[in-house]
Order: structure tokens, then C-alpha cells, then sequence
């Protein structure tokens, strides 16, 4: 397998991610360092898991929405379920919350199983201490902000007085001091987020889960309330399970992403190793590989397109038979004007002439719509506007992966 | 697994082969609860449309076992009057109900979507005559419109145009009949305008058409609530017995209710079998407008896509044509309000209703309203509907809440179940509720329902069962609007079902709520149909009183009563309003 080493191309929005870890091979501990660590807010390698799901199915009138998934959480740990609407991912949370069941499976939170098919066991969300935030925020709106906040405190039958400090100490984790008497419909999307976020944690639950907690916020507030949950995150030391269609936010929050479709679990790993090393199509796809070209495999790294040309690239996974799919990103992509010659004065063997379709400037650099001579469209991210009408496209070994048609 | 707030569908047997039974999981509290409330709705509304089926093909009495007979049918059905009945039953529920639905219909469109001075004003006073006892109105144009002493036909209709018109024969039954269904229809119908998007008029009017044509466009998109409203008010035609009892008995024009009445009510001894019979045949008629108007909405998806918009936008402009509008709801509101609640008044201050004279007045007196305090079986029947009100509404609201989260927070086939028992009393009219109440109860083994004959309890039950389509519907269509999640949130927080449903939903409900213990409260208490066939002494309501007074030739203790009520009334309305007010005004709404 080869190792990306250029690291330009990763995308920028991922704050929280060091730029100089290096991806282990498919340890589930997460290898890099937290940006602020705090002491103790490490994830744990050993003991209990904070959350263990064991070959959890879902059924909806015989549609299977979830299918024999498993996974781990540590302490301390943020692990995704990344996927598209319909993946399963939202039913996986749910059934962890106690608010769908099972029809197959385990669940143990804590090391205590909260769930089991086997034994006929599903105990009520109430009974599970775990903490959530709802896609919708799902404040009350006949309480005020203090009320809601206090609730799963009253629930537990907290004596008032450590009711309100507590509370008080969750509103200010989230920044939200002052507001405590205001009523929801009073507070901004952005505000009443945080709200949901301190009650989702004033219990210090054993795991706490976000159902698309930023999908309903714009994008300026949603990259601020990303940064927000995870410092919330390290500083409490929590365990969380993060539901997302979104790959940025998946990326920059996780200490692992797990790769769900149509209730499958496809791959799992660190965001870094899942980004540069997907596992299918579907994985590249889902990760913003948004080019294909199809081809035949020839050696063991090498496609030969049907235009004659050849293109170099990563074999992922098992590649069975010849036939296969090249994905890989816009931003894999290098233009130059073709016939130029390499440094040993060879010809590039791997040079593909390529016909402009379109250029749009984009503010960043250019968006280039190419057109191969059999008819394929690709598209290009590049930092200059492309060199003429016919342009030689090269696409970076490292960045293109070869999965099964 | 004991959760109320269960996802819908789920249906373990359409789930891939399971390695083991479920066994905790479906016998838990909920299903316990949904069990126990199919039990009562078997209780309350299985058993007396059983009963009802079975007395009217049985000889005899609900206190005996009779023997198979059709008798009861062909009795009905081969009297000499049969054809009479029929044709009255008919001429006057349809004729009223598509008076009713035609003034109602224009008047919602005048209120909702046009820039017809005083719109709301109009409505409240149109919808108002709903809360008053439908005895009130009748009584009043009884003032106004009996031949020889109506104050209409003597100082109006014959100086001027030299007629007088009989509120004692069938016209006048239609005519005031449907004046009594009117506010039904704009409650009905506006809420449909409101629905609609506020340019349907105005791209009518760009097409080319007139005003009187985009009224019929906007009617064209509402037909469903058309329909809807047609039906509701047939059935009310059909059941109602007010005017049957007060202008057809004295005018001999028979219809099928007042015959029902008169079997089980004044006939000795109680027709019990034909009184059945003409109960069965009244909830066939009304199945078959039902299976008509299910045909008719067969297509309603097409409508959907046209909710969801309103409020914002212009009114149509009515031009020329709005101060005319103005002077028509006028006048049609002196006539319809104004005119019978003056009627009551003057016949409250006179000492007997003769022919009217101006020197009338110099008799005034307040004997009427003293008098009211001295007669016992008023005052014990109103003690009585209040009691029936106040404790039949919260055990009315309370059982609609639980079918109603049952239904919607762990959907299950058993609350499919149960949710239709509840909708069936819709296509029972009142007046052949009664007697099936009567049967069931009568006949329960070891005379356990014999204790309930004639009591307020059993009449709280009939009450109940009357309210449970209306009820269900009017919360199930707030619970809806309130995202599940908001339940969720609370289990997750620690919450049991039932903590959930006290502190979560029961205070996002707390308007509709509010709002429907007062329609439950007023209806209760002016209910008339049910209560004159279930009562016995002792067990008198407020109507039945009434109904009394007027059979005993006391008009004008009726009108004295009339005028009580109405102030009474305001005075009760003054106070739920601001009771809803302080409901609602700690709710805001949460951004979505």
C-alpha cells in the first residue's frame, strides 16, 4: 500500500486534526493528539467500553435497516456513523437510546447490557443514562431555558440546590450564562442548539448521542458550534456517538468514522486512514472522490483506460477480476499543457489529453470541467486556470484508487 | 418494552425470523392499557349498537329475552303514515341542510377571504348561537313566527306585505332548522377557506372572472370540506328533535326522530321493539350517505397540495359589491340574532303571550324571572347539567387524551382499533343512541345496569360516547403538529412514560385542551336529544327542564330562562377566554 505524503491536498476545514499524524493501519484507537489536550482526556486504550453495540438488526416491515452491526466506544472516545439519509445510521442511534428496539443484537452501555435480543432485555431510554441531541433540538417549549436544563436533574430526583449549580455549570460550558429565564422560541437556532447541548450533558451521562446536531444551522454557525462540541467534548471527557451525512464534520470531530450503507457498516477506521484509504467506491465517493473512470487493471497498479492511455493508481482492498472503477478527487488532479517532457527528458507515460469543457473561477482557484476523447467527464480543482483548450491530465498515484466496477 | 412513545410500524412478525419469541416485550403495560381501553369502547359503543341491532329484530323488552321477529320492520314500514313519515323525514333534513350549507358557505367565503367590513365581528356573532341550547332559538321563533301571535307576522310580514307565515309546518321547521345549523357550516367551512392560498380568488379574477365566479373557484377548491359539511349537517337534521317536537307534533307533521321520541318517551306502554327499529333504520340512512360521501372524497388527495399556505396575502376585493355584502350580513345577522334574542327579552318582561299590543308594555313585569328560583325541577336540573358538564367533560377529555396518545405514541393494530370504535358514534344520530344505551345497559347480566337507568352517570356515559369522534379528532390534530421527539428528549432525560405525558405532552396540549373542555362543558350542557330519552325524575337537565316549561305552555318562563342562559353564558365565555389566554401565553413557539 502506498502512503500519501502530501498533505496539501487534505481539506482545510478539519481544525482539530494534526497535520502530522500518521494514520494507523487499522488500530481503532485513534492516534493523534488532541489539539488542547487536558490531562486525562486521552482515550483510553483498555478497560470497559463506554458503549459496546454486538450485531445489532433493525427491521422496518421486513426492510432491514440495520444489519448485524457492530462497534466499540471507548472512554473518552468520538466515534461517527457516517452515511447518507436512509444508511441506517439514525435507527443505529435510536436503538442505542432505548427509543426504537432490536430485532437482532446487543447493546451494553457502561459495561451493563441495556439491550438483548437473546434475552428479550430492552430496558427504557430512562433507564439507560445515556444523554442526546435531537436533529431538531427537541427543547420544551413551555420551560424556560433553565427548566429544560435542569429536567434530566429533577428526573434523577437531584436535591434544587445542586439542580441549579449543576445546570448553571452546563450553560456555562456552552456559553449560554444569563439566558437562563428566556423561553426557547426566544433564543437563535445557534443558541438553542447549546441549550440542547447542555441538557443533553448535565447528567453526565455514560454516552452521549448527537443525531445531526448542526444540520439545521447555517454554515458559518455550524463550523463555530463544531469547534464548540468539541471542546465541550475533551473538556468533559466524553463519550460520544455522532450521527452525520456531512464528511467535513465527520473528519474534524472524530476520533473514528464508521462508513455506513443501507444498514451495512463498510468500513471503519481513523478519519485520516478513511480518507486516504478507502475501502470501496461507495467509501472514496462518500469522501468527496467525486471522478470515476473506468478501465481494465493491468500489473498491479496500472488501468488501462479505454482511450489506449494508462493511468496510475492504489489498488484498495480486493480487486477481483480485471475490470475496475478509478475514483479519486477533483483536487488529485494536475493540468499541464500536453507533449511537455519530464525531468529525464522521457515523455509522461501516463499522460491523458484531455479537451476544457468549462472554467469557473471559484475565489480559492479554478473549477475546470474536462472531456476525455471517448466522452467521460471529469471534473478538476486547480490553483491556476487551465494552460489552453487541450490540456495533459495527470492525476496523483497517491490520490486515485482503483475499487471494483 | 413498556415505552408509550414507540416508533409506528414495527411489526415484529415482518421482521427476518427472530432466533427467539419476544416474550417481555409485547405484554407490558401499554398493551395492558390499549386492552382495557378497547374493553370500555367495547362497553360504551360495541355493546349498545349490538343491543340497538338486537332489540329491533326481538319481541319485547331489554328487562326479558323476546324471541326473533321482524315484526318491529314490518310494522314501521306498513303504517298508514309510512310514506308521510318518510317523505317529511326526508324533505325536511335535506331541504334545511342544503339551506344551511348554502347560506353557510357564502358567509364563511364573506368572512375569511374577502374585505368585508367587520369580517370577524360577523363571524363570532354567527358562530355564537352554536353555544345556546337549540330549545332557546326554537322558543324564540315561536315568538316570532307563530300564526297568530309571531311579532314578525304582526308588525311586519302582514302591515307591509299582507301575509303570515307559520312557523308551525314544515317550511317553517326548515326554515328554522337550518337558521340552528348555519354556525356549524361556517365553523366547517371557514377553517377550510383559511386553508386555501389567498391568490385562488385573485388568479381567478386575472383569468377573467367575475366575483360571483371566483366564489364558485374557491368553492371548487374546498369541496371536500363541502361534502364534509353537507354530511354533518344531514346527520344533524336527521337526529334532531327540538323542532320537530316544538313546530311538527302541534302542526301533526311527522318525522322519523320525534317518532322515536314518542315511542320510548310519551306512548304507554314503551314501544320498545319498533323504537328500535326506526333507531336501526336512522343509522342505515345515515351509513348510506356515509358510503355516498366516501365515494364522493374517494379522489381527495388531488386537494392536499393546496393546504399548508394562508394567512399572508390580500383579501379579494369586493368593489362595489362590499358594501352591499356589508348590508346583506347585516341584516342577516339582525334577523338571525339580533331579532330572536329581542323576542326572548320581551317575552321575559310580559305576564302571558297573547296577541301583541304596544299596551303590552304597561304590563311589564319580572314575575318570570322571580318565578324561575321557585320552580325545583329547574333548579335541581340545572344543578344536574352542571354537574354532568363539568365532571363529563374532564372524564370526557380524559379518555379522548389517552386514546388519542395511545393511538399516535404506540401505534399498534389495537389502537387502529380502538381509534375507529371511536369514530363509529359519528354515524349513530343521537336520537337512536339512546335507545341503544337503554337496551345495553338494561340488559347487562345480573341487572348491573339497572342501578344506572335513568341516572346522571349513565347520561355522562352517553355524553362521552357522543363527544369521542369529536374529541379524538380535535387533539389528535394538535398532538400531531408536536414532534415526538420533544417526548423523546424526555426519556432519554430520565423520564417514565408517564412522567413524560404529565410534564411534556399534556402541558404542549394545555390550549387545545383548555379550548376543548369548554366546547365539551357547553355542549354537555345544552345537549337535549339524548338527555329527554335517558332522564327520569330526579335525573332531569337544564334542556329537559326547559323542554318541560314550554310543554306546560310557559313561554314566557322559557324566555326569562333564555335570557339567564345567554348572560350566564357570557359571562362564562369572558372567563375562558382569559383562562386560555393564561394557558398560552407562557408557550412560545420553537423555531423548527
Amino acid at each position: 500500500m502506498m502512503q500519501g505524503s502530501d498533505m496539501d491536498i487534505r481539506p482545510m476545514a478539519a481544525p482539530v486534526l494534526s497535520a502530522s499524524a500518521i494514520p494507523g493501519a487499522s488500530s481503532p484507537v485513534p492516534s493523534q493528539p488532541a489539539p488542547t489536550p487536558a490531562p486525562g482526556s486521552r482515550p483510553g486504550a483498555g478497560g470497559t467500553p463506554a458503549l459496546r453495540v454486538s450485531e445489532v438488526t433493525r427491521a422496518y416491515r421486513g426492510q432491514v435497516a440495520v444489519d448485524r452491526a457492530s462497534f466499540d466506544v471507548l472512554p473518552g472516545e468520538v466515534v461517527t456513523l457516517l452515511g447518507p439519509s436512509g444508511c441506517g445510521k439514525s435507527t443505529l442511534l435510536r436503538s442505542i437510546a432505548g427509543i426504537d428496539r432490536l430485532d437482532g443484537g446487543e447493546i451494553a452501555i457502561g459495561g451493563k447490557t441495556v439491550a438483548s435480543h437473546a434475552s428479550s432485555l430492552m430496558l427504557p431510554p430512562e433507564k439507560r443514562d445515556v444523554g442526546m441531541v435531537f436533529q431538531s433540538y427537541a427543547l420544551w417549549p413551555h420551560m424556560t431555558i433553565q427548566a429544560n436544563v435542569e429536567y434530566p436533574l429533577r428526573r434523577r430526583g437531584i436535591s434544587a440546590k445542586d439542580r441549579r449549580r449543576r445546570a448553571q455549570d452546563a450553560l456555562a460550558s456552552v456559553h449560554l450564562s444569563g439566558l437562563e429565564k428566556r423561553y426557547p422560541g426566544e433564543l437563535s437556532g445557534g443558541q438553542q442548539q447549546r441549550v440542547s447541548l447542555a441538557r443533553a450533558i448535565v447528567g453526565d451521562p455514560k454516552i452521549l448521542l448527537m443525531d445531526e446536531p448542526l444540520s439545521n444551522l447555517d454554515a458559518q454557525l455550524r463550523d463555530a458550534m463544531r469547534v464548540e462540541i468539541k471542546r465541550v467534548q475533551l473538556e468533559r471527557h466524553l463519550s460520544v456517538v455522532y450521527v452525520t451525512h456531512d464528511q467535513q464534520e465527520a473528519l474534524a470531530l472524530s476520533d473514528r468514522i464508521i462508513v455506513m450503507r443501507t444498514g451495512h457498516i463498510l468500513q471503519e477506521g481513523h478519519p485520516e486512514q478513511i480518507y486516504t484509504n478507502p475501502a470501496s467506491a461507495y467509501a472514496a465517493r462518500f469522501l468527496g472522490a467525486s471522478n470515476e473512470l473506468s478501465g481494465v487493471l493491468v500489473g498491479n497498479d496500472q488501468v488501462r483506460l479505454p482511450d489506449g492511455s494508462l493511468l496510475t493508481c492504489t489498488p484498495t482492498g480486493a480487486v477481483h477480476g480485471d475490470r475496475v472503477t478509478v475514483v479519486f478527487r477533483p483536487s488529485a488532479v494536475r493540468l499541464s499543457e500536453p507533449g511537455q517532457v519530464d525531468a529525464a527528458g522521457d515523455p509522461h507515460t501516463d499522460e491523458l489529453v484531455m479537451t476544457v469543457e468549462q472554467s469557473a473561477f471559484l475565489g480559492t482557484g479554478y473549477e475546470v470541467e474536462l472531456r476525455l476523447s471517448t466522452g467521460e467527464l471529469i471534473t478538476a480543482a486547480t490553483a491556476d486556470p487551465p494552460p489552453g483548450q487541450q490540456v495533459a491530465v495527470t492525476v496523483r498515484p497517491a490520490y486515485a484508487y482503483a475499487v471494483e466496477s | 418494552m413498556t415505552t408509550v412513545m414507540e416508533r409506528p410500524a414495527a411489526q415484529p412478525d415482518a421482521a427476518p425470523p427472530p432466533p427467539r419469541p419476544r416474550r417481555r416485550i409485547s405484554l407490558s403495560g401499554a398493551s395492558l392499557l390499549k386492552a382495557a381501553v378497547l374493553a370500555v369502547l367495547l362497553l360504551i359503543v360495541g355493546l349498545p349498537l349490538w343491543q340497538l341491532v338486537y332489540g329491533a329484530f326481538h319481541t319485547g323488552d331489554p328487562f326479558a329475552p323476546g324471541e326473533f321477529t321482524l315484526n318491529n320492520f314490518a310494522t314501521l314500514f306498513t303504517a298508514p303514515n309510512v310514506g308521510e313519515l318518510a317523505r317529511n323525514t326526508l324533505v325536511f333534513a335535506f331541504a334545511s341542510t342544503i339551506l344551511a350549507v348554502a347560506i353557510g358557505s357564502v358567509l364563511a367565503w364573506l368572512v375569511t377571504r374577502t374585505d368585508l367590513p367587520w369580517a370577524r365581528a360577523w363571524e363570532v356573532m354567527t358562530l355564537a348561537p352554536i353555544l345556546i341550547p337549540a330549545l332557546i332559538i326554537t322558543v324564540a321563533w315561536s315568538i316570532l313566527l307563530s300564526n297568530r301571535t309571531g311579532l314578525l307576522n304582526e308588525f311586519v310580514l302582514d302591515p307591509i306585505l299582507h301575509i303570515r307565515f307559520d312557523v308551525y309546518s314544515l317550511p317553517g321547521m326548515i326554515f328554522v332548522q337550518s337558521v340552528s345549523m348555519i354556525p356549524l357550516v361556517l365553523i366547517l367551512m371557514a377553517a377550510a377557506f383559511r386553508r386555501v392560498d389567498p391568490d385562488i380568488e385573485h388568479a381567478a379574477r386575472v383569468a377573467g372572472a367575475n366575483r360571483p365566479r371566483a366564489f364558485a373557484i374557491a368553492l371548487g377548491v374546498v369541496r371536500p370540506a363541502l361534502l364534509t359539511s353537507t354530511l354533518v349537517v344531514l346527520v344533524v337534521g336527521l337526529e334532531s328533535i327540538e323542532v320537530p317536537l316544538i313546530f311538527g307534533t302541534p302542526a301533526q307533521v311527522e318525522v322519523l326522530s320525534g317518532d322515536i321520541y314518542r315511542a320510548l318517551r310519551i306512548e304507554s306502554p314503551t314501544r320498545w321493539g319498533p323504537a328500535s327499529a326506526m333507531s336501526v333504520t336512522l343509522v342505515l340512512m345515515v351509513l348510506v350517505m356515509f358510503a355516498i360521501y366516501t365515494l364522493m372524497t374517494r379522489h381527495q388527495h388531488r386537494y392536499v397540495t393546496l393546504t399548508g399556505r394562508g394567512r399572508s396575502g390580500a383579501r379579494l376585493e369586493l368593489g362595489p359589491l362590499r358594501w352591499f355584502a356589508f348590508v346583506g350580513y347585516a341584516g342577516f345577522t339582525v334577523v338571525t340574532l339580533v331579532l330572536p334574542l329581542l323576542a326572548v327579552v320581551y317575552a321575559s318582561l310580559i305576564p302571558y303571550v297573547g296577541r301583541p299590543k304596544l299596551s303590552v308594555l304597561a304590563t311589564a313585569t319580572l314575575d318570570n324571572y322571580t318565578n324561575l328560583a321557585n320552580n325545583t325541577v329547574l333548579v335541581r336540573a340545572t344543578e344536574n347539567s352542571l354537574k354532568l358538564a363539568f365532571f363529563g367533560a374532564i372524564a370526557a377529555l380524559l379518555f379522548c387524551l389517552l386514546v388519542v396518545v395511545l393511538s399516535l405514541r404506540a401505534t399498534s393494530p389495537l389502537t387502529k382499533v380502538n381509534d375507529s370504535f371511536a369514530l363509529i358514534p359519528l354515524a349513530i344520530p343521537r336520537i337512536a343512541l339512546a335507545p341503544a344505551f337503554l337496551w345495553a345497559f338494561l340488559s347487562l347480566p345480573y341487572g348491573l345496569g339497572v342501578g344506572l337507568y335513568g341516572s346522571l352517570t349513565l347520561m355522562g356515559i352517553a355524553y362521552l360516547v357522543m363527544y369521542l369522534p369529536i374529541g379524538t379528532r380535535q387533539l389528535s390534530s394538535q398532538l400531531v403538529q408536536i414532534t415526538p421527539e420533544l417526548e423523546h428528549a424526555s426519556r432519554v432525560s430520565g423520564a417514565g412514560p408517564w412522567k413524560t405525558v404529565w410534564h411534556i405532552t399534556v402541558p404542549l396540549l394545555a390550549p387545545a385542551l383548555t379550548g376543548a373542555f369548554f366546547l365539551a362543558f357547553v355542549s354537555f350542557f345544552r345537549e337535549f336529544s339524548v338527555s329527554a330519552l335517558l332522564y327520569q325524575t330526579g335525573s332531569e337537565v337544564f334542556s329537559v327542564a326547559m323542554f318541560g316549561m314550554i310543554a306546560n305552555g310557559d313561554t314566557t318562563g322559557v324566555a326569562a330562562l333564555s335570557v339567564v342562559f345567554v348572560i350566564a353564558l357570557a359571562v362564562l365565555l369572558g372567563l375562558g377566554f382569559g383562562l386560555l389566554r393564561f394557558a398560552t401565553r407562557s408557550r412560545r413557539a420553537v423555531a423548527a
